[in-house]
């Protein structure tokens, strides 16, 4: 049965990554169009000065002149853009995985078959993972071959890290979704509390931005390890991907520990 | 192969406050088919998803063919067949996809096992799932349960919902199975749907195991509702009360209204006599075997 839940959650999603995939090329293909227009607009260049700080911080990666390449690019996918529609996607996905599926009652045919639960998490962990990094590479890709259409070259090497930043961010949210269903049933709260708590990290980094009290503190926020440090100009967040890859590891132990110690529902 | 299908040792099941299953101790023999009988909310279907792992006992603990049902549970599993009492499946899928989904997770299951077991209780494999009947999604799970010919059948119900054709395909199946040897455990409200098929039968209430009984000595105390009407007056109509088994009789005009407990011969052979127009019997009903064992208490 060598990964037959991995597979067989690949091949119910087909159809809607499809549609996530069109959706992803569609939004970003067209921003990256409008940068021409933008680029040779003084006003739009001296706008992200004008904002106040937090929204900046919030709102356009902190960028100052989004007029710039890397500006562009920043503010306009990688700081809020492509984060939040991978987030939606994996957080939807990883409630689904195991909240979901006992929600429909699908889970207890299943686990009544030869398969251990800690397996059976595994194997939609996985699944997410090879979906969230399928959409990613979409992203990337469409970035990538726009960026160079309409020279807003920032480098391949950087786009890689931005993206890779978003992915693992994604995963990491997904994978709590995943892991408060499994500890927990209920889809719905398993997506509440993996969407508060992704929005509170972005709100929390923002703020830490601004208020100097918090300065220190941006480490809590994930959001922070993933694009604090802007990828899209310093290139790959080791020390950040290693700390989100850290929590995603702890979220899947506590995903096998949660389903393997309760009653799968009805 | 160890000496018992099924073992429980005061297996008990609380939600909370709530009573599932308490101090059940059931023995079910290798061959045999076992009737678990009881009304809805008895405990039933808490104590088949304790035998399959899918909840975790309070108290005691259930063995299956040797193995822990809680720390073997992959080897129960792999060696059972179960159908759920409220069986859901992926409604985007076909039959035959989902059905050999779950074939893979078994490791796969022998070449037309399941295009046979389909056309033998008429189910089209190519339908989506979600187009399908609740009977066809209910065959789906027969399918999925039969499909290894697994040595144990654990069927939560497999009748319900089941126009009374189907019903009789799917006791027909579990009777073939039963003849080729292999142990079944089967839930139900009724006892019509299991005394064909069944040896024994265990009867829960309340979380309670009351009774476990031979089909033959269950039947012996089944009782059943007849109201016999005759075509003319008799006079012979109220003498019906003397007859062996029956009680609780009521005569309106030319209709009576009674109980038999046990055979119906004796009751039969009296009304040979008489001008009877029409004969209607209830099937037994749970709740007045239960009071034949234990009077009010059992409520």
């Amino acid at each position: 049965m060598a990964a037959e839940v991995l597979t067989e959650t690949l091949r119910e999603r087909r159809r809607s990554m499809l549609w996530w995939a069109l959706g992803i090329t569609a939004l970003v293909a067209l921003t990256v169009a409008f940068y021409p227009s933008i680029r040779d607009d003084a006003a739009l260049s001296e706008y992200g000065k004008d904002l106040p700080e937090g929204l900046r911080a919030l709102f356009a990666g902190g960028e100052t002149d989004i007029a710039s390449t890397t500006g562009y690019l920043n503010s306009q996918i990688y700081a809020l853009m492509a984060p939040l529609l991978l987030l939606v996607f994996s957080i939807g996905a990883g409630a689904g995985a195991v909240a979901g599926e006992e929600e429909r009652g699908t889970l207890d045919l299943l686990l009544a078959h030869p398969l251990r639960r800690r397996d059976y998490v595994v194997e939609r962990v996985l699944a997410l993972l090879v979906l969230v990094v399928l959409l990613c590479a979409v992203l990337l890709a469409t970035v990538a071959v726009g960026s160079l259409l309409v020279d807003l070259d920032v480098g391949f090497g950087k786009l890689v890290a931005a993206t890779g930043s978003v992915a693992l961010l994604a995963l990491l949210y997904g994978t709590l979704a995943l892991a408060v269903g499994a500890v927990a049933s209920g889809r719905g709260r398993a997506t509440a509390v993996a969407a508060g708590l992704a929005v509170a990290a972005w709100v929390f980094d923002g703020l830490a931005q601004t208020v100097a009290a918090l300065d220190g503190w941006r480490p809590l926020s994930p959001y922070y390890h993933a694009l604090g440090e802007n990828p899209l100009r310093e290139g790959v967040p080791w020390d950040g991907w290693a700390v989100l890859a850290a929590l995603t590891a702890l979220l899947v132990a506590a995903a096998v520990t949660g389903l393997e110690r309760r009653d799968v529902r009805q | 192969m160890p000496p018992e299908a099924i073992t429980t040792d005061g297996l008990t099941k609380f939600y909370g406050e709530t009573r599932g299953i308490e101090s059940l101790d059931l023995r079910v023999e290798w061959g045999e088919v076992f009737g678990f009988l009881g009304p809805n909310g008895a405990g039933k279907t808490t104590t088949i998803r304790l035998l399959l792992d899918l909840i975790r006992p309070t108290r005691g603990r259930a063995v299956i063919a040797g193995l822990d049902a809680q720390s073997d549970s992959v080897a129960v599993r792999r060696l059972s067949g179960y159908l759920p009492g409220e069986l859901k499946l992926p409604e985007r899928r076909t039959a035959a996809g989902f059905l050999a989904h779950l074939a893979r997770i078994r490791g796969g299951v022998a070449p037309h096992a399941v295009s046979d077991l389909a056309e033998r209780i008429g189910l089209d494999l190519t339908r989506r799932i979600g187009d399908l009947s609740k009977g066809n999604k209910q065959k789906v799970g027969v399918v999925a349960a039969f499909m290894h010919d697994p040595q144990l059948l654990i069927l939560d119900e497999p009748t319900s919902g089941l126009d009374p054709l189907r019903q009789q395909d799917i006791l027909d199946l579990i009777g073939e199975r039963a003849a080729a040897g292999r142990t079944v455990f089967l839930s139900s409200h009724e006892l019509d749907q299991v005394e064909q098929v069944a040896q024994r039968v265990g009867i829960v209430r309340g979380g309670r195991l009351i009774a476990v009984e031979t089909i033959a000595a269950l039947k012996t105390r089944a009782v059943r509702r007849v109201e016999v009407r005759l075509a003319a007056p008799a006079p012979g109509l109220a003498r019906l009360a003397d007859v062996q088994g029956v009680r609780d009789v009521s005569v309106d005009g030319q209709t009576a209204r009674l109980t038999v407990e046990g055979a119906m011969d004796a009751l039969v052979k009296a009304m040979a006599e008489l001008p009877v127009q029409t004969l209607t019997s209830e099937a037994p009903d749970l709740d007045e075997i239960f009071l034949s064992y234990y009077g009010d208490d059992g409520r």
